[in-house]
């Protein structure tokens, strides 16, 4: 059977143990039996039913968001890690899916086109509240459920994990969700050139990253991080 | 309803047309680069002239994986030139760089064939090689 050797900070949540034989043939299967036998250590490996950012696991030495991540096949005696992200340091770079922000970028850009031609304010309205969510990265932001919950598991959309920062691209989400919200604003009171202009300003910086891969949002943190702004505290990665 | 989507047709042909026109702008800086020190001792094969950065994730995870692969497939048959625009910004702006990853095909005689701004797979820079 597979095991997992627990790394020192969790083995008070295994009895002690570093390493832990467990059952299942995929990554996800043996994670659920690890928790069935101690489940305290859970809520240290998953938010809701999603790896916590900081927790790696490799079998042997492939870390798993390079395979098919919770869904990689084991064999029986395959080898699992977890490792946790080192903490500590403002650069601690981390990995982002990015598969996952090109289907939001695709959905901003297709919802925002279909609100315009339909002279549909709550899609904007919509599409400003998702962006918000996936700032926060909330667990229900909408973009987050669709690409987690339909299109990964039937195979439409690959994974991409790549190393890179997270904040940078949520403060890219925020910025588009001020936009869409004065563009609601302004179409709400009457201001439709106003209010359109602000949406199809989102829809083209959305292109530039879809097509381009050129991140407005993320350009701009970076300037802000250079010259010292509080809260902009990541550095490209290096 | 049909008034908007006109104008949002109107609007994507205007984007297009402009991405278009600033690739064309692209190459005809590139031409203009016959003489760069950057290709004095490339050889008579298809070059590629690839502008990254340290720091720039889809670069480093995407682009360089593809063209390492590239070369190692086509061996003396491809020439790529490698240019860090945070080191070398003259060169950069001179080739008309605005983002990374941008690549250039070149062909066997120096002029330019292609450019592609941002990420570009395997296989259209080898379609693009192979009629370089």
């Amino acid at each position: 059977m597979p095991s997992i050797k627990i790394p020192t900070p969790l083995r008070a949540y295994t009895g002690g143990n570093s390493q832990v034989t467990v059952s299942g043939d995929t990554i996800r299967a043996v994670l659920d039996d690890l928790t069935t036998q101690y489940p305290d250590i859970k809520p240290h490996l998953f938010n809701n039913s999603e790896l916590r950012s900081f927790v790696n696991i490799f079998v042997g030495d492939e870390d798993i968001r390079f395979l098919d991540g919770l869904d990689t096949a084991l064999e029986e005696k395959d080898a699992l890690r977890i490792i946790p992200s080192i903490a500590g340091g403002q650069n601690v770079p981390r990995r982002i899916d990015q598969s996952g922000l090109r289907v939001g970028m695709a959905a901003t850009i297709v919802l925002l086109l279909v609100g315009f031609i339909l002279n549909f304010w709550p899609l904007v309205l919509f599409v400003g509240v998702a962006q918000l969510l996936g700032a926060l990265d909330s667990p229900y932001a909408p973009y987050k459920l669709f690409y987690q919950d339909v299109l990964k598991p039937r195979g439409l959309v690959k994974p991409n994990v790549i190393p890179d920062n997270p904040e940078p691209h949520r403060f890219a989400m925020l910025v588009g969700a001020g936009f869409n919200f004065a563009a609601t604003l302004a179409l709400l009171v009457g201001a439709t050139v106003l209010g359109w202009s602000l949406v199809w300003v989102v829809i083209a910086l959305a292109n530039l990253n879809f097509w381009v891969n050129f991140c407005v949002g993320c350009y701009v943190y970076y300037q802000l991080s250079k010259l010292g702004v509080p809260g902009f505290n990541r550095a490209p990665l290096s | 309803m049909l008034e908007r989507l006109a104008i949002t047709i109107v609007l994507i042909i205007m984007g297009v047309v402009a991405y278009w026109v600033f690739t064309r702008w692209q190459i005809g800086r590139a031409a203009a680069q016959s003489s760069d020190p950057l290709l004095l001792d490339a050889p008579r094969v298809p070059t590629v002239v690839y502008f990254t950065t340290p720091t720039c994730g889809p670069c480093q995870t995407q682009q360089t994986p593809t063209l390492n692969r590239l070369k190692t497939e086509m061996g003396d048959g491809l020439h790529i030139i490698r240019v860090d625009a945070d080191a070398d910004p003259e060169t950069a702006s001179r080739w008309g760089v605005m983002t990374v990853p941008t690549v250039f095909i070149l062909n066997v005689d120096g002029s330019p064939r292609k450019v592609y701004n941002g990420v570009v797979s395997a296989s259209t820079l080898k379609q693009d090689l192979l009629s370089a």
